[in-house]
């Protein structure tokens, strides 16, 4: 092994190594003192309780459906996206990123005053029936439940399958209408086939994100639902490490299957399929009026569904319930920067999620690199280790950092390079993901070639492959930058008041009601992501969903 | 500077089974080889160890006297062109040509000059500042090509340069290539599974089948005398007769094919199988009365620049004839599916071997 | 045509670098700005994230309290608003009981103390000037001392007067389980989650009291009625924040001292009133104590055990009424007007007494384990 080899090995590893110092080692110490130190119920009571089992089928079906409802209601967003022209297309396109950055309490916050009792919604009804009591309340309970996640999840399934249509060559549909099919049946035999695979693995995702949600149930579950990372929770506050740590035994087994599904169909779904830039795309005015309606319809759904709690959070940002009125103190105060001021969650978030950023993506490359030899066990595990992260609970990895870095190290009064440690973590399967999909796309006649033209490895990587790759690295950074400001849980648990992201101020401001501050707040997330990624769009020019 | 390349029993196996080799190829100093097969023939891996991308299992690899196998490929001095010409989309045309002398750290200055000299020979100077999405098929052709001259290689590989592009600009590259190849006479080997385009561009033709180059030698050579069925197949137009030898005579020999019998040229055992193979332009067509002829059915006519092609049936065997007079051509194609007659002079008509039957 | 109209390409190391170069200089920039500050040695105090948050000015309170502490012993305190509540900070205190960071903790309530990690963080320890404090709350919230009174409150319902009122529904006068067990009261109340906040605990445990032992009933009878219908949310914060938004929610879990709070922010006639539960004649209240503690092998013992006793002396005990919004341990400090429509500890019984330490203790995690299986059957 010459130094070169030596040294690319080396890069390689380099992440795998890091993620078993700061991810395996903390949260394996966390599950190992709680299964086996005998503080606690013991995995066998944990199991055989009816309560766990209970959770645990309800963690299964909501799921379930809030996967389906987001699939229902994202397939034809998705078409949309893809075969509508239409103004303004980019914008909302980049808009769909915005629920993966507000925090719950504002999605619950928006959601109640979008589909709550006397909501929006049931205002709307209650004209309509001229009833005097509350008609509809959707914010509650299990249908409050999977709307929520809908909400959440709609966006991830409409940029998944629309970046997969986008790759399906026309000329496939055209001949197969030459060749007589139908509508129904070109749809049935060539589109569907093709998406299918993107399709299923937005649903895995979706149905990931759904099985390990907690704040989102806890706040609209009344208290009667329950979801395996919320008990996971509820025993860590009572101090039952045995139960915390058997319960997130069983959620790290049961995500890992489904993230290792969802690498399988994500490997499917590559074919050498090329994205093509002259999509088949309709004007609104070459459909007829039965077609409008029914988009006009839907889009409608969609508002209602998307950008209505949105809509609440902006008006949020400057009517103050308290007083009924009108007001930029949630502003000025963004910008002041003493204590209690909004500046310093502010400089925190953005430099925790800029760092974070940095690193899921420094990592995300050299795991990507390691997963693009697939056939070697180190390739597995990269893939792997890349996934560990969305079946680790939050607060379990919040926890096993405490336990095995901030203390031993004497972090404890300055924490936070661990919670940029957290964040890059949460990230990492965003980055890590959308870098391996963009590497896969390259020619690999066009590395052949830089080879024979005399680059040497780093020539190589910095001229061709980085370049090409920057769509895909910028794509990841957006996901990974947006995992990381809207981060709560971990970053509660690990930080000093010093350390308050904007993410935990607007949590603090709405509990000591002021609310034009949380609103202000939760905007500037907003419109943060918002912009980059319409920059990112932009510079990615379209494809930018693909890459997921 | 241009080198003498020697490829010599240079042997692959794959994991999955395929064999390639023991390959044995010379391409002279200047000179334009191509590499002539059907897909899956071995040409493209052939191609590749010669580019140091897949690393043979024996044999060796002479540039001049020195055995470059173990060189790794950017230190071959090998410039090439891949099939889905691998421009570097993140680039323009200029930094795509420049790309390897920015590699090999050369003065930017001395970069623009070569850079500029070798679009004035590939005439496309006009496109240097362009972005490789604003450049036709051709246009990308050409920058490829000279993004592999740039360096000044000891060796050109082209693999299946052209094959996306459309007949006539394809013809029109293919002299292109030709003329730059001749006018900086640097070994070349042109990979191409289309034998128009091999014999148009090459000096001298290798026809490789299954991992092995069968026979080489000029266009003419190859046509003229094919060494056995395959390249006479794969050359020809399909006019393959088996039979077995009846009788031998002084230059000739009598083959019985089913109950016919044709004199050709060359010499065997009585009673051994054999194939013979006569050119399409050598089939004398007549109409089905005409004296010592035999019996076909006309299948089709189709009209190409030049003459008629004429297909038809004998006894099971198909048989293509070129015909320029047209009004037997207007006679057999009023009577497809009719009989004609088919003969030939036993000069034009050549043993080949080995023979499948 | 001149080399110069070509661009050139930057070399690769020189952008690693540069790179480099930004991100060090960003992370110093950082760490310098975020570096602990003042001496190596000061107090560390840790408490829950609302502590002393609800006063005039909560950006000075610290100084303004602890001011004179830190004149007399010539020490910094540094009160650690942890982002999360009581439990939480346990919950931190023990990742770091190996190396502990804190000296001082605050916010450990009565029930919380009975459970064995809080207890395995702490130091027992009587202050010098115990006597301050009434024997009833040390009896209520430790009386082996591991924490010491700091404050209470009365968890109690709260109606907006808004939505409702005596005229429209008369039974908030004396309002019983029963009658919040109706299909239009159990919708219109929202409260905590018991497993994760305090006071949504201190609910379950006035229910548990009222049905075990004044009426001598099952107490999963009640809830078994209710759910369904009552909102359950994880927190006071989000419980406030839907019955502050949403008209149909007339009733939250919360303090007696709310309709003060109102009065004193608004100034004007409070809009949320108290009714406290009813029964046979009389009004009850579950009591929670919040104690401060000395955190087990801290650094600084000496000072920490000062600190405590200074917490306990008026100096600090008069800004408790309007910056904690609960009521002061101390029985010399005198009570702000805005109190008089606060719900006082002598208008209601103290459900606590009813419920000894040792079957809470005991039965804790039973109860909350029921009363899951209530809520998700």
């Amino acid at each position: 092994m010459n130094r070169h080899s030596l040294m690319g090995h080396l890069a390689l590893a380099s992440p795998l190594v890091l993620l078993m110092c700061f991810l395996v080692y903390p949260v394996a110490d966390v599950l190992g003192q709680g299964l086996f130190s005998g503080t606690g119920t013991s995995f066998y009571d944990v199991v055989v309780s009816p309560v766990t089992q209970r959770t645990f089928t309800f963690t299964v079906i909501q799921a379930a459906l809030s996967t389906a409802l987001a699939v229902l209601l994202g397939l034809p967003g998705a078409f949309l996206i893809v075969r509508l022209r239409f103004r303004g297309k980019s914008v909302i396109r980049a808009a769909m990123i915005i629920p993966f950055v507000l925090p719950p309490i504002v999605v619950v916050v928006g959601f109640l005053q979008m589909f709550g009792a006397f909501g929006i919604l049931d205002s709307l009804m209650m004209a309509i029936t001229g009833s005097p009591v509350s008609v509809i309340n959707l914010a509650a309970g299990l249908p409050g439940i999977v709307l929520a996640h809908a909400f959440y999840n709609i966006p991830l399934v409409v940029l998944m399958v629309s970046a997969s249509l986008e790759r399906l060559n026309p000329e496939v549909e055209e001949s197969a209408e030459l060749l007589g099919a139908s509508h129904f049946q070109n749809l049935r035999r060539i589109v569907l086939p093709h998406i299918i695979p993107s399709l299923l693995a937005s649903a895995v995702l979706t149905y990931l994100f759904c099985f390990t949600s907690f704040p989102i149930v806890l706040a609209l579950g009344q208290g009667s639902y329950m979801t395996l990372e919320a008990r996971i929770w509820y025993a860590f506050r009572y101090f039952d490490y045995g139960e915390a740590s058997s319960l997130a035994l069983i959620q790290i087994l049961v995500t890992l299957s489904l993230a290792y599904s969802y690498v399988r169909l994500g490997r499917m779904r590559q074919q050498g399929i090329a994205p093509t830039s002259n999509a088949k795309q309709v004007g609104l005015r070459d459909l007829n009026r039965v077609q409008v309606v029914l988009i006009l319809a839907y889009l409608a759904l969609l508002a209602f569904l998307v950008a209505g709690p949105i809509a609440a959070v902006v008006r949020s940002s400057i009517y103050d319930p308290l007083t009924r009125s009108y007001s930029l103190a949630g502003f000025e105060n963004l910008l002041s920067a003493g204590t209690g001021g909004g500046l310093v969650p502010l400089v925190n978030s953005a430099f925790y999620a800029t760092m974070s950023t940095l690193f899921a993506v420094a990592l995300g490359i050299p795991l990507a690199f390691a997963h693009r030899g697939s056939k070697n066990p180190a390739a597995s595990l990269a893939s792997i280790m890349a996934l560990l992260p969305l079946g680790v609970s939050a607060i379990t990895l919040a926890y096993g950092l405490m336990r095995a870095i901030v203390v031993p190290l004497g972090l404890s009064s300055n924490p936070w390079p661990v919670i940029i440690v957290a964040q890059t973590i949460i990230g990492l399967p965003f980055s890590a993901r959308s870098i391996e999909i963009a590497l896969r796309s390259i020619d690999p006649a066009l590395l052949d070639q830089a080879d024979l033209l005399g680059a040497s490895r780093l020539q190589k990587l910095f001229f061709v492959e980085l370049p090409l790759l920057a769509p895909g690295i910028l794509v990841g950074a957006a996901f990974a930058f947006a995992m990381a400001i809207g981060e709560m849980s971990a970053t509660l648990f690990i930080a000093l008041p010093q350390n308050v992201t904007l993410a935990v101020a607007i949590y603090q401001n709405l509990g000591v009601r002021k609310f034009v501050e949380a609103g202000a707040g939760a905007l500037v997330l907003v419109v943060t992501c918002l912009v980059a990624f319409l920059t990112i769009d932009r510079m990615t020019s379209g494809s930018s969903g693909g890459t997921l | 500077m241009s080198v003498r390349m020697e490829l010599r029993g240079l042997k692959r196996e794959f994991s999955d089974g395929t064999r390639i080799g023991p390959v044995d190829l010379l391409v002279d100093r200047g000179e334009l080889v191509t590499l002539l097969g059907p897909s899956g023939s071995g040409k493209t891996t052939t191609l590749r160890m010669i580019a140091g991308f897949i690393r043979p299992q024996a044999g060796s690899l002479l540039f001049d006297k020195d055995n470059v196998l173990r060189v790794p490929p950017r230190e071959r001095g090998i410039g090439m062109v891949f099939q889905s010409i691998a421009l570097f989309p993140n680039m323009t045309v200029f930094q795509n040509i420049a790309f390897g002398l920015d590699m090999a750290r050369w003065k930017h200055e001395d970069v623009v000059y070569r850079v500029e000299e070798i679009s004035d020979v590939l005439r496309i100077r006009s496109l240097l500042y362009r972005h490789i999405n604003e450049i036709s098929g051709g246009e990308a052709q050409r920058v490829a090509l000279a993004r592999a001259l740039a360096k000044q290689p000891r060796v050109l590989l082209l693999d299946e340069p052209l094959s996306s592009l459309d007949p006539q600009l394809r013809e029109h590259l293919q002299m292109e290539i030709r003329r730059v190849q001749r006018s900086l006479a640097i070994t070349t080997i042109y990979v191409t599974h289309n034998q128009t385009e091999a014999f148009a561009v090459a000096d001298r033709v290798a026809v490789m089948n299954e991992g092995r180059v069968i026979q080489t030698g000029s266009p003419e050579d190859l046509y003229e005398s094919p060494r056995n069925e395959f390249v006479a197949r794969f050359l020809g137009s399909g006019n393959v007769f088996s039979g077995r030898i009846e009788e031998v005579r002084e230059h000739t020999v009598l083959v019985s094919v089913k109950e016919h019998r044709f004199e050709v040229r060359g010499q065997g055992q009585v009673g051994a199988r054999v194939c013979f193979t006569v050119k399409p332009e050598d089939v004398v067509v007549a109409n089905a009365g005409a004296s010592n002829g035999y019996p076909a059915i006309v299948l089709s006519v189709i009209p190409q620049i030049g003459s008629h092609r004429v297909v038809l049936d004998f006894d099971g065997t198909q048989v293509v004839s070129l015909l320029t007079d047209s009004e037997l051509v207007r006679q057999l194609s009023g009577a497809i599916g009719q009989r004609a007659s088919i003969r030939f002079d036993p000069e034009s008509a050549a043993l080949v071997e080995p023979c499948s039957g | 045509m001149s080399a110069g109209q070509y661009p050139t390409r930057r070399d690769p190391r020189r952008v690693i670098m540069g790179l480099a170069v930004i991100v060090t200089v960003t992370v110093a920039a950082y760490t310098v700005w975020v570096w602990p500050r003042g001496p190596a040695n000061k107090l560390i105090v840790y408490t829950y994230d609302s502590f002393m948050a609800w006063g005039d000015d909560p950006l000075t309170i610290d100084s303004r309290v602890f001011g004179p502490f830190m004149q007399q012993y010539d020490v910094e305190i540094e009160i650690v608003r942890l982002q999360t509540d009581a439990n939480g900070v346990i919950a931190r205190l023990i990742t770091e009981l190996e190396r502990p960071v804190a000296d001082v903790v605050i916010g450990i309530d009565n029930v919380l103390i009975l459970q064995e990690p809080s207890q395995s963080v702490l130091e027992p320890y009587t202050p010098s000037n115990i006597n301050l404090v009434n024997d009833s709350l040390i009896a209520s919230l430790d009386p082996e001392h591991y924490v010491t009174p700091f404050d209470f409150g009365l968890v109690s319902l709260i109606y907006s007067m808004a939505k409702i009122n005596a005229t429209t529904h008369p039974e908030v006068a004396n309002l019983t389980f029963s009658n919040l067990g109706t299909t239009e009261m159990a919708s219109s109340l929202v409260t905590e989650d018991p497993h994760l906040s305090s006071t949504g605990l201190a609910f379950l445990l006035t229910e548990i009291a009222v049905y075990e032992k004044l009426l001598g009933q099952d107490w999963r009878q009640w809830w078994s009625q209710v759910h369904g219908y009552v909102d359950v949310l994880p927190g006071w914060t989000d419980v406030w924040q839907v019955w502050s938004t949403e008209a149909t929610k007339w009733f939250l879990v919360s303090y007696g001292t709310d309709p003060a709070y109102s009065y004193y922010s608004t100034n004007s006639t409070p809009d949320a009133a108290v009714a406290p539960v009813y029964n046979a004649g009389s009004h009850y209240a579950w009591m929670q104590v919040e104690g401060i503690g000395l955190v087990k092998n801290g650094p600084n013992p000496t000072l920490a055990k000062a600190f405590i006793d200074y917490c306990l002396t008026s100096s600090v005990q008069s800004y408790v009424a309007l910056n904690q919004w609960m009521f002061p341990v101390n029985n010399e400090v005198t009570l702000p007007t805005a109190y008089s429509y606060a719900l006082q500890a002598e208008d209601v019984n103290i459900l606590n007494a009813l419920l000894p330490r040792s079957e809470i203790a005991a039965n804790l995690t039973l109860w909350l384990d029921e009363w899951d299986i209530i809520f998700s059957s």
